[in-house]
């Protein structure tokens, strides 16, 4: 998989930009804000349905514009194209693949594979369990059809539930359970599937980066057991039921999947609490280059690399490894300098010079 | 507001509180009234008076009427061992354009929703409760809408109605559109449809 054009218009920095990528490596060169990470997180949107950055569609808009677009073109197996472009303005994003009108963002979703790496990645080992389910809900979103539509309803059913529980209005909470305990089992299940397998990927990707033989394992953390759909649901419900107490007590339903964990360990010991800041990037990189395999093996694609200004925090020897990895992807990365190291002695690489919004490329 | 004169401002605020209608409409639909021949802004006023006025709940299925009873609660053919519950008196319309049931309806006058402020009680609950209590019911059929609220209202009535002896509670069926083809309905249709399958 291939991105072939970007258009920006009115986004963030950008007044109008037309990028044209290269099909191996990319190197967007720039000082600091200067708009390099602007051309990733638009890559993003079209990948993951949202901004990685914010949260809010506003700060995505040029100021003193009414409305920011973007349109990608991409390059797919067998020849085949697609052209997405979302217009955002202030009363939410219009969405269109291949010229037809979509109503969801969650429809571009599966067009497009994307596999970052940035700073704030290293947060999904050193921050709290919610960086560790955004980085599944993120990944899971892209390449597993369906799960971002059950998230949606999963929150939306929790969003009601929490709403009477602050109210205190406690005798009709049990209608709730049935329909979050069914949408919930199936995001348990799915996240229980997905981890095992890139758990398996991960270990072997960490061995082969540290150059060592600590182990890394990754196992998904539930409150709910069962091996089978119908299993979890009917754990998850009585677990509710368990907890009712406590949820009335706080305020908020204290279980499920909002409240379960990704846990990480390096040689059985947790990787937040005891990791050097090295084996914290080994581990994090791992993770993400496991979701690599993942995407290939289950949708028949490889996805495009995004890396955002991480060679500086990589030695000498990760930097070649991780180069190495992806030379038969598409690969873009954002760079203060022209380093020498690493890509000066990969083929096709294509430097695209950004300056404040305004983008001339070379090579 | 911009300086309009006052009359004009204070309809220009009604219009934008109705539905569907943002502020530029708002203004323009008021301009069109302020051009229209006094005859017929009376009519529209009468029209409107009437509905407030000459429109009721009926007393038995809470459905928007102009008789109470209702056409359908008061059409002494009708089968009065069942109830269908729905949402909306534009569900009870939407239903009987089917015209096999032969049942009665309640009108629920929405769904549940704590976060738009609506519980139990601010439905008709209470007067559906008061009608299972009739020994002629058999069953009661739950047609609230297949959203996530729709579903949860649907949970309410089903726990409660269980507590009456030989009433049964059903839930229409979801899942793949009569004339729609099967590669077009999305998963969770498709996981409804699946669930849902009986025997032939």
């Amino acid at each position: 998989m291939k991105i072939l054009r970007l258009d920006l218009l009115n986004f963030r920095a950008y007044e109008y930009s037309q990028i044209a990528f290269s099909s191996g490596l990319n190197i967007i060169l720039g000082d600091n804000a200067s708009g390099k990470t602007t051309i990733l997180e638009a890559i993003s949107m079209f990948a993951v349905g949202r901004s990685l950055r914010t949260r809010l569609d506003k700060e995505l808009i040029r100021f003193g514009h009414p409305e920011a677009q973007l349109r990608i073109k991409i390059e797919t197996l067998n020849d085949n194209y697609c052209d997405m472009a979302v217009k955002i303005g202030s009363k939410g994003k219009q969405i269109a693949v291949n010229g037809v009108r979509k109503k969801h963002m969650s429809e571009v979703l599966g067009h497009l594979y994307i596999v970052s790496f940035t700073p704030e990645s290293l947060q999904l080992i050193k921050a709290g369990p919610e960086e560790r389910r955004r980085f599944l809900n993120v990944a899971m979103a892209q390449c597993i059809h369906g799960y971002a539509e059950a998230l949606r309803s999963y929150q939306h059913i929790l969003q009601q539930r929490n709403h009477l529980l602050r109210m205190r209005q406690t005798n009709s909470l049990a209608i709730w359970n049935e329909q979050l305990s069914e949408f919930g089992a199936r995001i348990i299940i799915e996240r229980q599937r997905f981890s095992t397998e890139i758990a398996a990927g991960a270990r072997a990707l960490y061995e082969s980066l540290a150059e060592s033989s600590d182990h890394l394992s990754v196992q998904y953390r539930t409150q709910c057991s069962g091996a089978s759909f119908a299993e979890v649901k009917q754990s998850m419900e009585s677990m509710l039921a368990r907890h009712l107490q406590t949820d009335i007590m706080r305020g908020y339903t204290t279980v499920g999947p909002h409240r379960d964990d990704l846990q990480i360990l390096i040689d059985d010991h947790q990787a937040a609490k005891f990791a050097s800041q090295g084996q914290v990037r080994t581990a994090v990189l791992a993770l993400q280059l496991s979701l690599i395999d993942y995407i290939e093996a289950h949708n028949g694609e490889s996805p495009v690399i995004l890396l955002d200004d991480v060679l500086s925090e990589l030695d000498e020897h990760r930097q070649r490894q991780l180069l190495k990895f992806v030379d038969t992807m598409q690969t873009i990365i954002t760079t203060t300098h022209h380093s020498s190291t690493g890509w000066n002695s990969l083929q096709s690489v294509k430097v695209i010079r950004v300056n404040h919004g305004i983008i001339s490329s070379e090579g | 507001m911009n300086g309009f004169p006052e009359p004009i401002v204070i309809l220009i605020e009604q219009f934008g509180r109705l539905p569907g209608i943002g502020p530029k409409s708002a203004q323009r639909l008021a301009f069109h009234i302020i051009s229209l021949p006094e005859d017929q802004v009376e009519t529209l006023i009468g029209a409107l008076r009437q509905v407030k006025h000459g429109l009721t709940l009926c007393e038995q299925c809470c459905a928007v009427t102009d008789v109470s009873p209702c056409a359908v609660c008061g059409d002494p053919i009708r089968d009065r061992g069942a109830i269908c519950v729905v949402q909306d008196t534009k569900d009870v319309i939407a239903l009987e354009r089917m015209r096999t049931y032969q049942g009665l309806y309640h009108v629920l006058g929405g769904a549940i929703s704590p976060i738009d402020g609506v519980g139990p009680d601010q439905l008709h609950l209470r007067e559906l409760f008061v009608r299972m209590a009739d020994d002629h019911l058999k069953e009661v059929i739950l047609a609230t809408n297949s959203t996530i609220e729709g579903e949860a209202t649907a949970q309410y009535i089903a726990r409660l109605a269980h507590g009456f002896d030989g009433l049964a509670v059903t839930r229409i069926a979801h899942g793949l559109p009569v004339g729609g083809d099967l590669e077009y309905a999305d998963e969770m249709t498709l996981a409804r449809a699946f669930e849902f399958r009986r025997p032939l």
